[in-house]
């Protein structure tokens, strides 16, 4: 008898709780989910992995290729026709690498730790020092800032043309300089070779998992990969690439902090990896065809933002915060002493595309950021 | 039983309680104390092997004590591996219930000290686990079926007084209840939120993939929910719905716990639910296991033997009861007590049975300023904090407070007297919209940990 009243006064109660919410339900939002088949994710996943991971590694390792390629010329016989030639092949590749940074964390780069091709600023002072102890063996732990494209950048455009030359020509460590500028260069070609290799159905496989690998937990979805590595990409891009040039983090503008400082590209390299992250969100192919990608998935499950499309709000977003740094001059070095606030005003909405990928796009795809257990609160 | 002036005590604890009889066979609580055993075990040996010990307490440079707690820090990297090591052996003495109340109390100690280190890693299926551990002290699980008893046969007892078994009735009831309870809210029952966000996240899943999609099917997960928590432990308590009512606990928690990351809440669940059935049940289950390991006679009946508390320590004990269950109904409501929106602030959340209501998302940009020069800095959270430690410090009010005075700490430290710290953080909760969490002017070195609400909390607002 007791739990008869017990049950009837806790079913009353839930009643009257659920009365009280539906007078609250009345004004809300008219559900517009789409109760159609949401998604096929997996089409998402062999399009981002094939025409986006793949094909931006198949371009990155022609470009390092080719740059192997110069840089050998170069060496072989220094000229000043073949400095400028290779400086420009340089530029090339550096850009074509922003487009990998998204995929540093996880699979076959994160295995290699290719993210090591590009740990900047150099440290010049260790280059220096490998090259007078005509040190060729950069793969070393203790040389993971005295390689890369930043030690590249610092050895082809250091100085101006005529003493970079020198350096590679009438200098006392010219011979060094050319061995080490080879060595590097060889070591940029083989991680960037030996990733791709990894992805390919020809070599590792991985895109096979990667394809067949939905789902939203981070261990075991490339969903969850491909999105956390966003944030954490554009996370970097912001600390590393802008707040501490800037002095944001403390010790005032520190030009020298900026990746790509000696050629001087920093601003077309952040608007790259920005591009390079907006074609992640949309499934946008290297040949420019929009396939499907995240806001596919966003649209279906009509995400919203404070009563908007969150795919709106996202896409209207990377495109404020890409025209904002493109209006950044290069070099970057002068402009953050001469035109701070341009830059300031990138960082400013780089920040918000970055809240938008990391909360929001990332909690309406209801991706776990970590390993653990969770119970949801 | 003696009159004693305990009695209305008593009478009161063993109504709320439900016991209809005085005593009670032991079985179910021997059963019980073998199960709970198990699955510690198993839960000390997996979260060993995930390598969370050094993950969660070696790893990190800093850790978020309870409020109250701050006292309690970790040990050096071998002594949390010696505090596992000791956890795992204590249970499998709880299992097989041997050195039973030297291996409960080392087990108790042990896992809330570990509880403690860092809310980050707050579950709800921690808080039973210290809620189960905590009652196991004060009952004699090991007076039967036990190496105990097996050691020492004056030991065995047949009978108990109907507590020591009703009361983890009583608290799983409580749980599912409550839980229940939890989500009787708009957001759960009218937007289907957060399931209409995770379910389709699932929808690449094999055959019931495509359904996941279905946002007929998030509503229909919600409401079923809900009904399950809020009538489930009646179907356990009552006799003739127990054993589908049981099938039905099975099937929730398994599917959950395959569709979500929610790691032995399930099996836990599962485990410990077995203690509603029948006594005839558990003393057939106790016949099954003796005959696995050593063939023995139940020809002859039993003699009864019954286990009393000493009469002073039943007061105490009804005592203890009355207050731990006063404590358990009441604090799951002491959320009301603050203003606001109580999944956006989150005060009054834990230790409430609020399981899987809201997705919640952030982001967070502390700055410390020198109040001298205004000269203000950002900081880069990944140099302190663990990608865990930061994703729950990012939507919880009470840790970005805890984080606040630790880099005001260190900068007092590496930089100026007394810096200013404040944090510009965007928090989206089941699909808003990010929105600043935090009134991003206060400065949060001055603002103290309490229990009064936070008013640096800015309000939700749905638009």
């Amino acid at each position: 008898m007791k739990r008869f009243i017990l049950l009837s006064s806790s079913i009353a109660f839930t009643f009257l709780v659920m009365i009280i919410s539906c007078k609250k339900g009345a004004t809300s939002t008219p559900n517009t989910g789409d109760s159609t088949n949401v998604t096929a994710k997996d089409s998402t996943l062999i399009n981002i992995g094939n025409n986006i991971i793949i094909a931006q590694y198949q371009s990155l390792s022609i470009a390092v290729t080719s740059l192997d390629s110069a840089i050998i010329d170069f060496t072989q016989s220094p000229d000043a026709t073949k400095l400028l030639h290779v400086q420009a092949i340089f530029k090339t590749a550096y850009v074509a690498r922003q487009y990998t940074s998204a995929f540093d964390g996880f699979g076959p780069a994160m295995d290699i730790t290719l993210r090591s091709i590009d740990y900047f600023p150099s440290n010049t002072t260790k280059v220096d020092a490998n090259i007078a102890g005509n040190i060729t063996n950069v793969t070393s732990a203790g040389n993971t800032t005295a390689k890369g494209f930043p030690a590249i950048d610092y050895l082809l455009f250091g100085s101006d043309n005529a003493i970079v030359l020198a350096n590679f020509t009438t200098d006392a460590s010219a011979s060094s300089r050319k061995n080490y500028l080879n060595a590097v260069s060889a070591d940029i070609k083989s991680e960037v070779n030996a990733t791709l290799t990894a992805w390919v159905t020809t070599g590792g496989n991985y895109i096979t998992q990667f394809s067949a690998a939905p789902g939203s937990d981070i261990n075991s979805s490339s969903y969850g990969l491909v999105v956390n590595q966003m944030a954490q990409d554009i996370d970097i891009l912001k600390q590393y690439k802008i707040a501490i040039p800037l002095g944001l983090t403390g010790g005032g503008i520190q030009a020298n902090q900026l990746e790509a400082f000696y050629s001087g590209i920093s601003a077309q390299l952040i608007v790259a990896q920005l591009q390079s992250l907006q074609n992640i969100y949309l499934g946008k192919s290297v040949q420019g065809v929009n396939g499907l990608g995240l806001d596919d998935y966003l649209v279906k499950i009509n995400a919203q933002y404070h009563g908007h499309s969150l795919n709106d709000t996202i896409q209207s977003q990377f495109n404020v915060a890409i025209a904002k740094m493109q209006a950044v001059n290069d070099p970057l070095s002068t402009t953050i002493q001469t035109n701070t606030a341009a830059l300031t005003a990138g960082y400013t909405e780089v920040q918000k595309l970055l809240v938008l990928l990391k909360s929001d796009m990332t909690s309406a795809m209801g991706i776990l950021i970590t390993f653990e257990d969770n119970d949801g609160d | 039983m003696t009159a004693t002036s305990n009695t209305w005590l008593k009478r009161f604890v063993n109504k709320l309680l439900f016991s209809d009889k005085e005593y009670k066979h032991i079985a179910p609580l021997a059963i019980f104390r073998i199960a709970f055993g198990a699955i510690m075990l198993i839960s000390t040996i997996r979260f060993l092997l995930k390598g969370w010990v050094y993950n969660f307490y070696v790893l990190p440079k800093l850790f978020f004590p309870f409020y109250g707690f701050e006292w309690i820090k970790p040990l050096p990297e071998t002594g949390m591996y010696l505090v596992f090591a000791i956890m795992l052996i204590a249970s499998l003495c709880i299992m097989i219930g041997f050195f039973y109340r030297i291996a409960i109390i080392t087990f108790f100690i042990s896992f809330v000290y570990v509880e403690l280190i860092d809310k980050t890693y707050y579950l709800n299926h921690y808080y039973v686990i210290s809620i189960i551990t905590f009652l196991l002290l004060f009952v004699p699980a090991q007076r039967y079926f036990s190496v105990d008893v097996f050691r020492k046969p004056s030991l065995k007892v047949t009978h108990v007084p109907a507590w020591t078994i009703d009361i983890f009735k009583w608290q799983i009831c409580l749980i599912y209840f409550f839980a229940g309870i939890a989500k009787l809210n708009y957001d759960w029952l009218f937007r289907a939120m957060p399931l209409k966000i995770w379910l389709p996240a699932n929808g690449y899943l094999p055959v019931i993939g495509p359904l996941l999609t279905q946002v007929w099917i998030a509503y229909l997960f919600s409401w079923f929910g809900a009904l399950f928590d809020l009538t489930v432990w009646y179907l356990l308590l009552r006799k003739q719905t127990r054993n589908i009512a049981y099938i039905v606990v099975v099937i929730f928690h398994v599917f959950t716990g395959w569709l979500f990351t929610i790691g032995m809440f399930p099996y836990i669940m599962i485990f410990i639910t077995i203690i509603f059935f029948s006594e005839d049940l558990h003393i057939r289950a106790i016949h099954f296991l003796q005959n696995i390991f050593y063939k023995k006679e139940h020809n002859q009946a039993e003699q009864t033997v019954y286990f009393n508390f000493p009469e002073k320590r039943q007061q105490f004990l009804y005592g203890m009861l009355a207050v731990y269950m006063a404590t358990q109904i009441i604090l799951p409501f002491r959320y009301l007590l603050y203003p606001g929106d109580l999944y956006w602030t989150e005060e009054g959340y834990r230790f409430s049975w609020r399981v899987m209501l809201m997705e919640k998302g952030g982001t967070t940009f502390f700055h410390v300023k020198d109040p001298k020069t205004g000269t203000r800095i950002e900081i880069m959270n990944a140099q302190y904090l663990t990608p865990f430690q930061e994703k729950m410090m990012e939507t919880q009010p009470d840790m970005i407070l805890q984080y606040a005075h630790f880099i005001h700490d260190e900068y007092k430290k590496k930089w100026v007297d007394d810096p200013i710290v404040t944090v510009e953080s965007y928090v989206t909760l089941n699909g808003s919209g990010s929105m600043l969490y935090i009134d991003s002017t206060v400065d949060l070195s001055k603002e103290k940990e309490n229990f009064l609400p936070k008013k640096w909390v800015r309000p939700f607002s749905s638009q």
